[in-house]
């Protein structure tokens, strides 16, 4: 009898979605369709909207100048 | 646009909408917190590549600020055709996150907010007593001890006001 998978937290999910990927968590993947549709969603680029599109303008005074750094 | 802002929305905001809708259901309001969160991000400058700390950050924020809409709303908790209805990783099965929701949505005002706080990221995030203590930067006694402390209080409610 096959135990029942035991899903990763979100955070981990999240993570790994970032880059941060343990080995447990990618033998997970390979057997779990639900966790890997849900990376599919979070990693899916997707047109940047208006009120984020703002942020640029509308804030970059208020930001400190070097602290832009995205991963 | 600025490239930056251009990556950090997609590195950071598909995530941050599902986080909120877990906790929101899929709501205007989940939305609402979504884009506060990620404003929130941007404009603290998150200086990180850590993955660990991003996400320590974001479910920190989104959490806090999806506890502060519960204990404010005044009306029903969202009906059961706005939930969550599908079976997610991580988290309990949909029947039971539904409910768990459902409970906290309506129980909201009447717990502490740290409580709140830890009870969505170990209930509906499905994360361990542990990575609630990160994320939370406390200790996992901390953690357990405002889930009981949580539990006892939401088992008082169910029978004094019931749900």
């Amino acid at each position: 009898m096959t135990a029942p998978l035991r899903h990763p937290s979100f955070l981990e999910l999240d993570r790994a979605a970032l880059g941060l990927r343990s080995p447990s968590l990618e033998q997970h993947l390979q057997a779990c369709s639900e966790c890997v549709a849900y990376l599919g969603r979070v990693t899916q680029a997707e047109p940047v909207p208006a009120w984020a599109r703002a942020l640029g303008t509308d804030t970059r005074a208020g930001r400190s100048p070097g602290r832009k750094r995205w991963g | 646009m600025d490239t930056d802002l251009q990556s950090a929305y997609v590195r950071y905001f598909p995530l941050i909408r599902e986080k909120c809708r877990r906790m929101l259901g899929d709501s205007d309001e989940a939305q609402d917190v979504a884009q506060e969160t990620f404003i929130r991000l941007w404009k603290a400058g998150l200086q990180t590549s850590d993955p660990r700390q991003a996400t320590a950050w974001i479910y920190r924020t989104s959490t806090n600020l999806a506890v502060d809409r519960l204990r404010q709303r005044r009306s029903a908790p969202t009906r059961a055709g706005d939930a969550l209805t599908a079976d997610v990783p991580g988290g309990p099965p949909a029947d039971a996150t539904l409910q768990l929701r459902q409970e906290l949505e309506a129980y909201a005002r009447h717990l502490p907010a740290d409580a709140l706080e830890a009870a969505l990221m170990n209930r509906l995030d499905g994360l361990t007593q542990q990575e609630v203590a990160d994320v939370l930067q406390v200790s996992e006694r901390t953690v357990r001890r405002l889930l009981q402390k949580l539990d006892a209080q939401v088992e008082h409610l169910r029978r004094t006001l019931g749900l």
